[in-house]
């Protein structure tokens, strides 16, 4: 039997989807999501917008860790300690 | 229970916890309020306050998601009584720092970023903060916003669409 060249991907919900811009998903699952992408252009944009858009929140958020603690609050920690 | 019949050990992980939970804990009063000074007068009152409710911290909670419970708390009481109203517009520049390193380019899109998120609704923006820049599991986020895990699902992708939208419209 011959067979099939294109394997129809599996059922993608929109959890998937969610979780795949999330960064949520076992290797498994994302690599189904990936494949369900490729054949889906318009909706691929779409997350990958939304995948570019988590990278550069995680981003900011690094940025803003890296700041030093003001010294007024090491104080009220200094003072909650004793 | 009161503090001093818990066991010490519960104060001193707490005190632990404090010293590295810190720049997380500006982080997160930073998005709540938009606004640097009061977002550390916030994280003052919240240290205080969880050193004083240490008997209510149990040895299985997760402390990142216990300490901005309180927060929100602290910082919800204090907008009922009109102090440190969550500011939700025009909220003061120049407050991605630390970024010389950086071009100056990629300074001026974090600010922008920053900008929109502080712009969007408090419901979708503590959400995404919690999900999208804590990382944090859906199930803590439910649990520091007090809503269903599907509430906080769909806020994100709802949140993360009306982001999308304003970075969008000031790229035009």
């Amino acid at each position: 039997m011959r067979q099939e060249l294109t394997e129809r991907p599996k059922k993608i919900s929109s959890a998937d989807l969610q979780d795949f811009i999330e960064g949520r998903l076992s290797n498994d699952r994302e690599a189904t999501v990936q494949d369900y992408l490729r054949h889906n252009p318009t909706e691929a944009r779409r997350v990958e917008t939304l995948r570019q858009q988590a990278a550069r929140l995680r981003q900011l958020g690094n940025t803003m860790l890296d700041e030093p603690v003001p010294d007024q609050l090491l104080d009220v920690l200094k003072r909650l300690r004793n | 229970m009161s503090e001093a019949s818990k066991p010490p050990d519960t104060l001193q992980r707490l005190h632990q916890a404090l010293v590295e939970e810190l720049p997380h804990l500006r982080r997160f009063a930073f998005f709540l309020l938009g606004n640097r000074d009061r977002a550390d007068d916030l994280v003052q009152e919240t240290l205080t306050r969880a050193v004083a409710s240490v008997a209510r911290l149990r040895p299985d909670s997760n402390m990142r998601a216990w300490l901005f419970t309180v927060a929100r708390n602290v910082a919800r009481n204090d907008a009922r009584r009109g102090r440190r109203n969550p500011v939700q517009q025009h909220p003061v520049s120049g407050d991605v720092q630390s970024v010389t390193r950086q071009s100056q380019d990629a300074t001026v899109e974090l600010r922008q970023l920053q900008a929109s998120l502080l712009a969007l609704p408090l419901v979708f923006r503590q959400t995404l903060y919690l999900c999208a820049i804590e990382g944090m599991s859906y199930e803590d986020a439910a649990a520091v916003l007090e809503v269903p895990i599907g509430t906080i699902r769909s806020r994100l992708a709802r949140g993360r669409a009306m982001l999308q939208r304003r970075l969008d419209g000031e790229q035009k």
